[in-house]
Order: structure tokens, then sequence, then C-alpha cells
């Protein structure tokens, strides 16, 4: 969107596309998992908002009063009694907005790394080319620069993942990712924690329906990175998928 | 009979005795029951003729009773630490499933309230009778 001139017509185009999108997307959700992201998750719906009306957080027990100020605002709340895992929490966020119509669900994380241009380009690409899932993929360009132990742990997190899969995926772990309705019904995520990655690909790679990876930029803020999945984590994800 | 083999015959009774009551399941129930009692038996057995175990140890061609003892030991015990590993994984996953339904429980019944325009505050007299609590 960079260099455009500011003429009259540019200027009304501007204003009109957000509401245009928010009624586009009157039939997608996103469902966001939140543990303990109150710093941010303000900002993060906010960002949302204006071209997704319909955003439900699912606080998963989280101690830092995060859901309250979630839900101030705007979105909807699903409070977990005790803290379960991510997996667990997009879980219930899918049968949330599933229960509620969904046509779309849309994956998005908490912590401000996903941006919410390429959501919605996502989500215009599945209803464009009929595509039941779209991947975000943080490889398919060079945009985002993730750490370079971070890429090896990522990379064979990918082809740990394409082996036990029917898909070709060149990122594995990412969190933005678009499901139909009728591909979102044959998940049923039962690794709790951060294994569910892998699963869902596992379950919609099942289902056979269309699917395409799309690029996205994962802004590694100073924040995000602070609190970023260890790499020590992805031990416990490989023993979690090994010891069903 | 040496006050050491009684005291280890009194263990075992009451180790079976507690498996026996204490353990959960339905069928399994019945099996973990039956072999604790045939556990039970053997132990009293080797523990009243310890020559015994030192007999079929040979017969394994392992030298004295108390090795083969150690090794059946560590066997089961292995097979007890990856059944339990099991157990608390299944019994994770019901807990995960009353949690989610504990959540969504929640959620419909405060989006329910909010949607009801009679039902504003619930500190407020209750005398209304336009109150609808479907």
């Amino acid at each position: 969107m960079s260099g455009m001139t500011a003429t009259r017509a540019d200027q009304a185009a501007a204003l009109a596309p957000p509401d245009a999108t928010r009624l586009a997307n009157a039939d997608a959700w996103v469902v966001i998992p939140l543990y303990n992201e109150a710093e941010v998750i303000g900002e993060v719906i906010a960002g949302l908002l204006p071209d997704f009306a319909n955003v439900v957080c699912i606080d998963d027990g989280s101690s830092d009063g995060g859901g309250v100020i979630a839900r101030a605002a705007g979105a909807s709340i699903v409070s977990h009694p005790i803290n379960l895992g991510q997996g667990a929490a997009l879980q219930t966020g899918f049968e949330y907005a599933l229960e509620r119509g969904a046509k779309y669900v849309v994956t998005f994380d908490a912590d401000g790394q996903h941006r919410v241009e390429d959501a919605k380009t996502m989500v215009a690409r599945a209803r464009e080319e009929d595509l039941a899932i779209v991947y975000g993929s943080r490889f398919l360009d060079d945009r985002t620069k993730p750490g370079f132990l971070k890429r090896i742990v990522l990379k064979t997190a990918v082809a740990v993942t394409n082996l036990t899969t029917r898909t070709r995926l060149t990122d594995a772990h990412n969190g933005l990712r678009v499901i139909r309705n009728d591909a979102l019904r044959h998940v049923k995520l039962k690794q709790d924690r951060m294994a569910h990655g892998t699963e869902i690909i596992v379950q919609l790679s099942r289902t056979k329906l269309p699917y395409a990876e799309h690029p996205v930029e994962v802004l590694y803020t100073d924040y995000s990175k602070a609190k970023g999945q260890s790499l020590l984590n992805s031990v416990n994800i490989l023993i979690d998928l090994i010891i069903r | 009979m040496t006050v050491f083999q009684l005291l280890l015959i009194l263990g075992v009774v009451a180790a079976a005795l507690l498996v026996v009551r204490f353990l959960p399941g339905d069928r399994s129930l019945a099996l973990k029951r039956i072999f604790a009692l045939i556990f039970a038996i053997a132990a009293v057995l080797a523990i009243l003729f310890p020559n015994m175990l030192t007999a079929i140890a040979q017969f394994f061609g392992i030298g004295r009773g108390a090795d083969l003892l150690l090794y059946v030991f560590i066997i089961a015990s292995l097979l007890f630490s990856v059944a339990t590993v099991r157990a608390k994984a299944r019994s994770d996953a019901r807990v995960t499933e009353l949690a989610r339904s504990v959540a969504l429980i929640e959620a419909r019944l405060s989006e329910a309230q909010a949607d009801d325009p009679t039902h504003k505050d619930k500190d407020e007299d209750d005398t209304s009778s336009k109150r609808d609590h479907s």
C-alpha cells in the first residue's frame, strides 16, 4: 500500500474498505487463544475489529486479567476454568465458532506477532479460490527473519510434519491459519499443549480438501521475542507426538 | 517359621487386600484381583519355601532365587510405569473435556443474559414480572 498518491478518490476509497470487509467477513470468526498477554491483547483486538466483526478470545486461565481487557476491547470471551494449553484453547474456540455458524475460522496469535493484513488476504483468497484451508507460511518469502537456531528447529519440524502427513508445507508451526467449516468439523484436537500444530495439519490433511500456503510476515517484536516459545519446548513437542 | 517370614507374609497379604479393595476399573478389575491373589499366594509360598524360588530360578538358568525375583520385579515395575503414564494421559483428556464443557456453558449463559433486555442487573429487586429465566 506504499507509494499511493492521496487523491480525493483514493481518500474516499481508503475510508470505504474497512466496513465493506467487515460485512464481507460476517461469516468469519477469529479465534485467539489467550494466556497472559494482557499487555498487548487490547491492541491486537482493536486491530482486528475493523475487518472482522466476530472475534473470540479463549482465556486459558490467564492470571493477568487479560480476559477482562479482551472483553472490554470488544471480543467475545470464553474462559477455561483451569489452564489447559494452546491446543485445548484452539479446540474450544473451534467448537464455539462452529456453534455460532462460522463459515471461516481464522486462528490468530494473541501476542501481536500476526498481521491483520495477512489474515484478511488469506480469508479473501480462501473465498476466491474455494479453498478449505489456507496455511500461513513464514518461509515463502524473505520478509520474516527468525533467528538462526529457531530457523533450524522450524525446518526440522516441517520435515517431520511432511513425513507424517500428506501435505508438503514450508512452515509447520505457524499460528495463522484460515479453516473453512467443512474442514473444521473433522478437527478434534487432543494435543492440549504445543504439539497441536502438527496434529491439526494431520487431521486437516485427512479431509483431502483443497488447501494452499500463503506468505505471511511474522513480527518478532521485542515483546514477543521475550515470551517466545522456547527452543526447549521443541523437545516437548516431539515427545508429545510420539507418546500419544 | 521365622519372624522375618511372618512379617513378609503379613506385608504381602496387606498389599493384596489394598489392591483388591482400592483398584478402580470394571473388567480389568477382576483380572487385576485375580493376579493380585495369585501373586499373594505365590509370594507366601516363596516366603515359606525359599528353596522353591531358587529351584525355579535354576530352571531358567538364573543363579539365585533372589535374582529371579529382581528381574520379575523390574519388568513388573516397567509395566506399571507405562500403564500409569497412559492412565494419566487418559485422565488429563477427560479433565480437558470437562473444563471445556464448563467454559462453553458459561459463555452461552453470559451471552444469553447479555441478550436478554429485561435482565439488566443481577442485584436488582426480583419482583419484576417481566423477568424471564429461560
